[in-house]
């Protein structure tokens, strides 16, 4: 009903050509990331082959956080790498921004104009300032961002005049995000960023991540980190051996939101055990029939950390 | 608008020569080194290859030469395979920078690397081991698209042999012996005159 109406409202200014009015559309019901029945294998000599993506499906939202959460080896650097236009993939469809990354062709740096990069681990420039290297940046795009006020986003005002080998592991990465973000990319592809930050870190780098989808871009976020996922993304794919197991919002992951509590006790002995939909009514009748305290009474909600590594199949 | 590639590139080659000036190391094996063996050999042989030519006139020429192979392709097959294992290649190929304004980048630091060398060593040439400098025009005109050309042909090299060596760190093992016996048959060390003639044969295909 409300597309419709807007619909119309469009329709009704007349200065709008129909050419530009299909494309205001089209950009509007598009998604930022599709990709559908994605695999890659790699073969060596050394170690036979591998397969490393089996088969993914991903829709991403324009201005989500979107995190793919795995353990290492799962797949989910290939995966990025693919969708930012690095890897070539062996089968499956991808479309990034409209267009596959593996058939850019002579539009490539328009493309590469529209999105920003993160990295998972990058030693380079150690001999330039944080300043230097930015504005420097700035240059390779055709609508950056101002330097000086992106540094002072990722946090880095104070650092700004540094060379970059005197940076700690959270500058430096500071420093990539700003990287990523200095061309003001509609989509940020970000690889394991707080890999080896102390928490408060953390924290930080959380914050600036938000600010940056508050800003209406849409982010890519790989992690091992359960926390990180479900502090940052709105939606979350679990990837396990190449496969998602499962797509949902970091709440809901794993049925956790339903999941029946585990209420234990001891009686005559010996530890008892059982699962319910409703948990206080179970306790309250244990009561009775104790005539008030349970001895060594718990009762136990899965954790998303039970649940996720109970579908990564390490519990 | 996609940004001038020619303009990328010439801000690349500032940013180039400002790392370049602040690595101490580089500026000095560069720069610095062709002068001291210049100062080294030009002191050790002397006398006449033949009447009127010492052989410290000799060896200017040569280490002139040889600075052009130095600066191009000896740095940019060691820096190259080194940027390639600290990201810096793929960082870059992540933006829409091309590679040619890469390319032009490196040209102009090892074009700038160029002309600071071979001025510091026709300066010390001049001053300490009888080298005469261009006298006319003409002469140095010859000299200036003759140090073109090399420092082209040098970069180009440099550009296609960086991807010989598979990493950064055994890349300065990898490229640095090829350039010394380059530069030996050639004759950059010692007379090429005094070389055997079957070497003759096989310097006229090299490019130094």
């Amino acid at each position: 009903m409300i597309s419709t109406w807007t619909h119309s409202l469009i329709l009704s200014q007349p200065f709008r050509n129909s050419q530009l009015l299909g494309q205001d559309i089209d950009v509007a019901n598009e998604s930022a990331i599709s990709v559908r029945g994605l695999t890659k294998t790699y073969t060596s000599k050394a170690n036979g082959s591998k397969v490393a993506v089996a088969g993914i499906d991903l829709e991403v939202a324009k201005g989500e956080i979107f995190a793919i959460l795995g353990p290492n080896g799962a797949g989910k650097t290939t995966t990025v790498e693919i969708l930012e236009g690095y890897r070539n993939r062996d089968g499956g469809e991808v479309k990034v921004l409209g267009k596959d990354p593996a058939k850019l062709g002579n539009d490539s740096w328009a493309w590469r104009n529209r999105i920003g990069i993160v990295l998972q681990s990058t030693n380079d420039s150690q001999d330039l300032s944080v300043s230097e290297t930015v504005s420097h940046f700035a240059n390779y795009y055709s609508n950056p961002r101002d330097p000086d006020s992106v540094i002072r986003d990722v946090g880095l005002d104070e650092k700004k005049n540094a060379r970059i080998q005197s940076l700690s592991g959270g500058q430096r990465r500071r420093l990539d995000v700003a990287l990523g973000i200095i061309g003001n990319p509609e989509i940020l592809f970000l690889d394991e960023p707080t890999t080896g930050f102390d928490p408060e870190a953390r924290r930080a780098f959380w914050d600036l991540i938000r600010n940056l989808r508050d800003e209406g871009r849409t982010i890519l976020l790989t992690t091992h980190y359960l926390d990180e996922a479900e502090a940052l993304a709105d939606r979350v794919a679990v990837i396990v051996d190449g496969k998602i197991v499962e797509v949902s919002t970091p709440g809901n992951l794993g049925g956790r939101n339903t999941a029946k509590a585990r209420i234990s006790w001891l009686e005559n002995g010996s530890k008892q055990e059982i699962e319910s939909d409703f948990p206080a009514a179970e306790v309250a009748k244990l009561s009775a029939k104790f005539g008030g305290e349970v001895p060594e009474l718990t009762v136990i909600r899965p954790s998303l950390e039970d649940i996720y590594l109970k579908m990564i199949g390490q519990l | 608008m996609r940004p001038n590639i020619i303009k990328v590139g010439f801000l690349r080659g500032g940013l180039e020569i400002k790392q370049f000036m602040r690595q101490r190391e580089s500026v000095v094996f560069t720069l610095l080194f062709p002068v001291m063996l210049l100062f080294i050999f030009g002191s050790v042989f002397k006398g006449d290859l033949a009447p009127g030519v010492t052989f410290s006139q000799y060896f200017v020429a040569g280490m002139i030469a040889s600075g052009l192979v130095n600066t191009g392709f000896q740095q940019l097959a060691i820096m190259i395979p080194i940027e390639r294992d600290f990201g810096t290649l793929k960082r870059l190929r992540g933006t829409p920078v091309s590679p040619i304004s890469y390319f032009i980048g490196k040209a102009i630091l090892v074009f700038t690397a160029m002309i600071v060398q071979v001025g510091a060593l026709m300066a010390f040439g001049a001053a300490l081991f009888g080298l005469n400098l261009p006298n006319t025009t003409e002469r140095w005109l010859r000299f200036a698209w003759l140090i073109l050309l090399g420092s082209i042909c040098s970069t180009i090299l440099g550009i296609a042999f960086s991807a010989v060596p598979k990493n950064g760190r055994g890349a300065s093992a990898v490229v640095s012996p090829i350039v010394i016996i380059l530069q030996f048959f050639s004759g950059v060390f010692f007379c090429f005159l005094y070389l055997a003639t079957m070497d003759a044969a096989i310097r006229s295909t090299l490019p130094t």
